[in-house]
């Protein structure tokens, strides 16, 4: 499943901070590939949708940043704000309910 | 396998012809990449550098990084609009508040002293020295690499004059009236908040990207 997936665009965001609230800090490519891997290789997010939701949640005080130099080069990593922390958890609280009402829709109309 | 110091230039060597043209971008991209070449060349012995590179960058899409450029540009405006909203408050929170009733005071005197065309004069000469420092100090603390965080910095010193002149030159307020001494203070609050957001945002720069300092 590639990441035109509209389903997993939708959830992007949410995706983003529940890994952030699991790691103190991460970099871009290490949430494309942790998506990856947890997903089995399902899951492929392109950059091109990670970095404009990345830079977004950042503008919105959701995720700082702090830049760490990594041998010869720079890397940017981004963690969880204050604000970033209740809004994972808000997230989530709403996908979950979006996953039971779904549940219910499709279970209502395929009993009918 | 690591890049060297040489291919990691090559790297951002690369991002501006993408026509990534902001260092704090590009350092972002650079790292991308380069890691994503050492996975490749360390499972692909077969693979060169440049093969890896054109590789990796077709992921990006057909729009290749520009999509990613204008979404941080328009991010970053929105990010830096916020942080001015709320340096505009900053003057009516204790204890600047007694700063900013002072300001509004003297105002008020040299409104109710003076003519209107003595206050014209002042006004315009505030607009050409609050410009003559937003230029110079540009021009002075600006880093030798563009960094997109500080050229996006809020200073609207166009939006002032413009209002000037369609409201007070055209008089539909009186010189003497409290519309005339709040316009005068807001635009004088107005600037104090974006000479602090530009401070601000080029010390995080400095901290951030000490390199495009260098």
């Amino acid at each position: 499943m590639q990441q035109k997936n509209p389903l997993l665009k939708g959830s992007l965001i949410t995706i983003i901070l529940k890994l952030l609230s699991e790691n103190d800090k991460m970099y871009g490519y290490e949430i494309t590939r942790i998506v990856q891997e947890l997903s089995q290789g399902s899951l492929k997010l392109t950059e091109g949708a990670l970095y404009p939701s990345l830079h977004k949640l950042e503008a919105d005080g959701l995720l700082e940043v702090s830049i760490e130099n990594i041998g010869n080069r720079s890397r940017k990593y981004y963690s969880l704000t204050k604000k970033g922390k209740k809004e994972s958890v808000e997230k989530l609280k709403e996908l979950n309910q979006f996953f039971t009402q779904m549940q219910q829709v499709l279970n209502l109309k395929l009993s009918v | 396998m690591q890049l060297t110091q040489d291919q990691i230039q090559e790297l951002f060597v690369f991002t501006e012809k993408k026509f990534v043209r902001y260092y704090d971008l590009q350092v972002e991209l650079v790292d991308h990449l380069a890691e994503r070449i050492e996975e490749k060349l360390s499972s692909d012995a077969s693979l060169n550098f440049d093969a890896a590179l054109q590789m990796i960058y077709k992921d990006f899409g057909i729009f290749g990084f520009s999509k990613i450029v204008h979404e941080k540009s328009e991010q970053l405006r929105k990010q830096n609009n916020k942080r001015l909203l709320a340096e505009i408050k900053n003057p009516f929170r204790w204890p600047e508040v007694i700063a900013s009733l002072a300001l509004a005071l003297f105002i008020w005197t040299l409104i109710n002293l003076t003519d209107k065309l003595f206050m014209d004069v002042l006004f315009v000469s505030f607009l050409v020295i609050s410009a003559s420092i937003v230029i110079w100090t540009r021009k002075k603390y600006s880093p030798h690499k563009k960094i997109m965080m500080t050229e996006n910095m809020p200073d609207h010193l166009g939006l002032i004059p413009f209002i000037y002149q369609f409201v007070f030159l055209k008089e539909l307020l009186p010189h003497h009236s409290y519309g005339y001494a709040l316009f005068m203070f807001s635009a004088i609050i107005f600037q104090i908040a974006c000479f602090r957001i530009g401070k601000k945002l080029r010390q995080e720069a400095k901290i951030n990207y000490p390199a495009a300092f260098a």
